[in-house]
């Protein structure tokens, strides 16, 4: 039992919905600073909001390039990786660019706006944009918690003994991927109806930064090789926005209970684990 | 994922921005109370009284309902203790209100001519100001959803700005009235007692409605 990297892995449950909250806080700040305050937002968002893109982009594709696709024979030196995700960034941020253009314009169109209501619509084009780099954190943080195991059952399975370091067969990638996009589709669909009718007060600036600073945490700990929950950076990029003032009233028991499931969550799965592991060794004998 | 949809709580600007609605009503009670007092006309006294009476009551239950729903652990954009300081100066104008319509209909006050005047002229202002502080007080959803930006911010200042010197005309016009009673006092007898009574009240809702505002400039400003 390695109980260094479990502590490390409990520490990295506080600290990440921390260090979403101060990256939501500081990205809130400044869009408020150089779009909302200012006297043309959408026109100052039309030339900030294709920098996001280039930003996210650039990020997703060094993470990936750079030693992410090992297990897919595809390893990048540092150099090539950064060079590609420039690329990457300058291609996603002309797209950013074009989209938010095409958006500002269909806003500019309705008569007798106010431009500081209709910046928020515009607003929509890059909280999408976010919300994928989300999904795509997720993904490359979460699904390792049903697919890691499976890996080192795989492995256990074909060598015969049990292994430091599982490999991960793409097959094992495939199967998670189809996993997530089965729940998506039956699933999902009812919880992201229910969530998003619960937060309407989540503005598309808001949404925003809280993605932005919660996908950044994440593929942050995933680049790290640590695993944390989405769900409770999120909660902590929210709570950044809403230190920021750009939240009318956040319910602090989520906050407690999320504390209540890191206290409890492993000893009880722990616990469970030991109990569910004799008792299928006891069944299936020595 | 449900997590996320329980982490936004009732916030409670719009409760009370119902409440300051009622209260304004409650205020503007006082001109139709003037008028029936000012005609000697019983009946219209009544009316006018009972009218006050039901708006106080509402505001009061509004009052009741908002202070139920801001527990601790709820955290807002605006501090829990701005939101109760400035509920109890909207709840304050409605009772001050309730209180001149019960000593009024109670005495059955009918107003000496040359008071009816400087008092409507006060209850004017009084009103006027009560409005302003209405509008601010409709301004705390635009500021929270701007995110208090400079530009909210700076417009709300004007708005509680204008509210002072309006506050400050309800004074002098309650210096006028103040003025017209005293040099009829000795005809009215121990009447002015009361006259005096009314036109500190009529006052006092200028007085609170300024307070209320004032408050909004604080949290602003924090």
């Amino acid at each position: 039992m390695a109980w260094g990297k479990v502590g490390q892995i409990v520490a990295s449950w506080v600290t990440s919905p921390l260090i979403g909250g101060v990256l939501a806080f500081l990205i809130f700040r400044l869009i408020r600073s150089q779009v909302l305050d200012e006297d043309h937002p959408i026109e100052r968002l039309t030339r900030l909001g294709p920098v996001f893109f280039f930003y996210v982009f650039f990020i997703v594709g060094l993470v990936t390039l750079f030693k992410g696709l090992k297990n897919l024979e595809l390893d990048y030196d540092l150099p090539t990786a950064l060079g590609l995700s420039v690329a990457l960034g300058v291609v996603g941020a002309v797209v950013g660019l074009l989209v938010i253009r095409r958006a500002a314009a269909k806003v500019r169109g309705v008569q007798g706006g106010d431009p500081f209501r209709q910046v928020e619509r515009v607003f929509v084009v890059l909280q999408i944009m976010t919300a994928c780099a989300v999904a795509f954190a997720h993904g490359s943080n979460d699904v390792a918690n049903s697919i890691g195991p499976l890996a080192a059952v795989y492995g256990i399975v074909t060598s015969g003994a049990a292994e430091q370091k599982a490999a991960v067969e793409p097959w094992m990638l495939a199967v998670g991927g189809f996993g997530i996009v089965v729940g998506l589709a039956t699933w999902g669909y009812r919880v992201m109806e229910t969530v998003g009718k619960k937060i309407t007060e989540l503005t598309p600036s808001r949404g925003f930064a809280a993605e932005l600073a919660a996908a950044t945490t994440i593929v942050l700990a995933s680049r790290l090789g640590i695993p944390v929950s989405t769900t409770h950076i999120l909660v902590g990029s929210v709570l950044g926005v809403g230190l920021a003032r750009g939240i009318g009233a956040l319910d602090l028991r989520v906050v407690g209970s999320i504390i209540v499931s890191w206290v409890a969550t492993l000893p009880i799965a722990a616990a469970l684990s030991v109990f569910f592991f004799y008792f299928f060794k006891g069944l299936l004998g020595p | 994922m449900s997590v996320i949809g329980n982490l936004f709580g009732r916030s409670p600007i719009r409760p009370m921005q119902q409440h300051m609605k009622v209260a304004a009503e409650c205020a503007r009670g006082i001109t139709p109370l003037l008028g029936a007092m000012a005609q000697g006309d019983g009946a219209a006294l009544d009316a006018a009284r009972a009218s006050i009476d039901d708006l106080e009551h509402q505001a009061d239950e509004l009052k009741h309902e908002i202070r139920r729903h801001l527990p601790q652990r709820l955290f807002m954009a605006v501090e829990r203790r701005d939101m109760l300081e400035i509920l109890d100066n909207q709840d304050s104008i409605a009772d001050v209100a309730q209180d001149v319509a019960e000593l009024a209909a109670l005495r059955r006050m009918q107003t000496p001519p040359v008071l009816q005047a400087p008092l409507a002229a006060l209850a004017e202002a009084a009103i006027a100001t009560c409005t302003q502080s209405e509008s601010v007080v409709n301004e705390l959803d635009e500021l929270v959803e701007t995110g208090f930006g400079r530009h909210e911010v700076t417009r709300v200042e004007e708005m509680i700005s204008q509210l002072n010197d309006l506050e400050s005309r309800a004074d002098e016009r309650g210096e006028e009235a103040l003025r017209t009673l005293f040099s009829i006092e000795d005809e009215i007898g121990v009447g002015a007692y009361y006259w005096y009574e009314i036109i500190g009240w009529i006052g006092d809702i200028a007085d609170y409605a300024e307070r209320a505002g004032n408050r909004i400039r604080l949290l602003i400003a924090s």
